[in-house]
């Protein structure tokens, strides 16, 4: 089944087209990968998937939902989740509250309740500890819990953005060069993690990576962008072979 | 089993604080009966607890929110005239009631006010929103000044003076209380999301702009019942009151108390507003003292011994309440 169908996407910002008919289609449980040189337009086209930037023309749809004009928060409700190539946390929170952040929308209550502490305020705020809790230890984060999130070493900071991602219960997730800043043996254990991510969600992840390693290492499809549009599409032997593909790479 | 526990100790948690606060209040009532507190203090510490709650809701849109605003004064003085108005001009129902009531309606009106700026300046940030919330004081002050109905210029007189010192004190608690209430709940971690990260909380699928609003509003609702104590307890309303030094004083108790700290916000805005009262025996050199005081406690407030040593308090603290 399809999770994201994207059709002949586009944005100009002012005169300069970033992004010209960008196509692209993700299956339930798929890993995919976005490449391209730098200044290609991939975090372009992160921005416009999640609600940052409104394409100029094309389409849209999150199992067959439109999400065109829609903003950032709704399109997260409806299940895109990311993380963003330069961390963004809310570095004076707890590590839970950080994931809790992320649980915002599972748990209701209301005000009301905040205010006079009604029991449904306590349950759901179990419950949210609780999941916080599972989450975290999914990363091996859950004896950092209650210490800020900008005092976690920096590929635990990565983790818990992708465990705060998590937490709005995603049916796709984003990930903006995951591995950026990472050492080899960082990368490695990244790699194990986003596949155990994905087999223990059944989500599908779509991501941005430099590091060809663990593109080609995971990824079940690859979409290569150049200039804004499309370069190739393909696995990864595909794209490996690709003689258009070395060359925007390496040049003649 | 668990689920239990939590909410219990939260419970015994508000019993400690509920006592700790019933036994100031009964020290200062009893030491007011055999005289020793005069009505002039009690003045003192009437007006510490409408600070208080100022201070308290203004760290709610400055601290928890991280937007910075001036026109707290503003809403201060749509609750008070509001609520001023309401209890002048409602006869034939118990005293007690009319103040609850003209308190309420001063919260709600000032609320009404927050919306209404809330809604189209809260697009802005930083020192934008500043300027815009310092113009809305401003207009305030001087649509009241212009105001015939409440007295003009010449100001708004002839209010039942309701206000006593344990409204004004049970009502700081009350704030108190409620804004712990906000920032501990989820719509609370939403609102200090926005002061984090704006992208990553609508990425996270926060709605920045309706918690922007309800941070606002909460703290124009209590700006108002402040408003509402102030001018029950004063007798009369003059628009010059609430200017922008107003403003910027209450803003001067967050800073000292810290962003984003409620018991801080507590202790800036009694040291500050007993302080200048204190300082009445220097007479012409008070707002030079008040300055330099203002300026010392700014710096020592980071003085590496100091934080080392309330840390140490802290910790004490903590273990006597673990042992008990």
């Amino acid at each position: 089944m399809t999770i994201l169908q994207v059709t002949d996407l586009g944005i100009n910002f002012g005169g300069l087209r970033a992004v010209d008919r960008f196509n692209l289609t993700i299956e339930e449980n798929q890993l995919y990968g976005l490449i391209g040189p730098n200044g290609a337009g991939k975090t372009t086209v992160f921005n416009m998937l999640t609600g940052v930037y409104e394409p100029t023309d094309g389409k849209i749809s999150l199992e067959g939902k439109m999400l065109n004009h829609k903003t950032c928060h709704q399109i997260a409700q409806m299940g895109i989740a990311r993380t963003f190539q330069n961390i963004r946390l809310f570095n004076d929170l707890s590590v839970i509250e950080n994931v809790k952040m992320g649980l915002y929308h599972q748990y209701k209550y209301s005000l009301f309740d905040a205010l006079f502490k009604t029991r449904k305020f306590f349950a759901c705020e179990k419950a949210m500890t609780d999941e916080a809790m599972q989450l975290l230890e999914v990363f091996h984060l859950h004896t950092y819990a209650k210490i800020k999130a900008k005092n976690l070493p920096y590929g635990k900071q990565r983790e818990l953005e992708i465990a705060r991602a998590l937490a709005t219960h995603p049916k796709l997730l984003l990930l903006d060069e995951p591995a950026a800043g990472m050492n080899p043996q960082e990368t490695n254990e990244l790699m194990e993690t986003i596949q155990k991510v994905r087999d223990q969600f059944h989500i599908a992840i779509l991501l941005i990576e430099h590091d060809m390693k663990l593109v080609m290492g995971i990824c079940e499809k690859i979409t290569v962008l150049n200039y804004g549009s499309v370069l190739a599409c393909g696995t990864p032997e595909e794209i490996q072979n690709n003689h258009e593909v070395v060359k925007a790479y390496l040049g003649d | 089993m668990k689920k239990r526990y939590q909410a219990l100790s939260f419970w015994k948690k508000t019993a400690v604080n509920l006592t700790a606060v019933l036994v100031v209040y009964a020290a200062i009532m009893g030491l007011s009966a055999v005289g020793i507190v005069n009505k002039y203090y009690m003045g003192i510490l009437l007006s510490t607890c409408i600070n208080i709650i100022l201070v308290v809701s203004l760290n709610v849109t400055t601290g928890f929110l991280g937007q910075l605003t001036l026109g707290h004064a503003g809403f201060m003085a749509v609750g008070a005239y509001s609520a001023a108005f309401l209890s002048k001009n409602l006869s034939g129902l118990p005293d007690a009631l009319v103040f609850i009531l003209a308190l309420m309606v001063g919260g709600i009106v000032a609320m009404i006010f927050g919306v209404i700026v809330g809604v189209p300046t809260l697009r802005l940030k930083g020192d934008y929103l500043a300027i815009i919330t310092l113009a809305f004081g401003e207009v305030i002050k001087n649509v009241l000044l212009n105001l015939d109905i409440v007295g003009g210029a010449s100001g708004y007189i002839g209010i039942p003076r309701y206000s006593n010192f344990s409204w004004a004190y049970w009502l700081a608690v009350l704030t108190v209380g409620a804004t712990m209430a906000l920032i501990n709940s989820r719509q609370g971690r939403a609102i200090i999301s926005v002061r984090e990260d704006e992208i990553a909380a609508e990425a996270s699928g926060i709605d920045t702009k309706r918690f922007k609003i309800l941070a606002f509003v909460f703290a124009a609702f209590f700006a108002g019942v402040a408003g509402g104590l102030y001018g029950h307890y004063m007798g009369i309303l003059e628009p010059k009151t609430f200017k922008f030094d107003k403003s910027i004083e209450i803003l001067v108790m967050v800073v000292l108390g810290g962003m984003g700290s409620i018991r801080g916000s507590v202790i800036a805005a009694i040291i500050l507003t007993v302080l200048p009262e204190l300082l009445r025996s220097v007479a012409s050199l008070r707002t030079l003292m008040y300055a330099i005081a203002l300026i010392a406690m700014m710096l020592f407030k980071y003085d590496p011994n100091l934080v080392k040593m309330t840390a140490k308090v802290k910790n004490k603290f903590r273990k006597a309440g673990k042992s008990a």
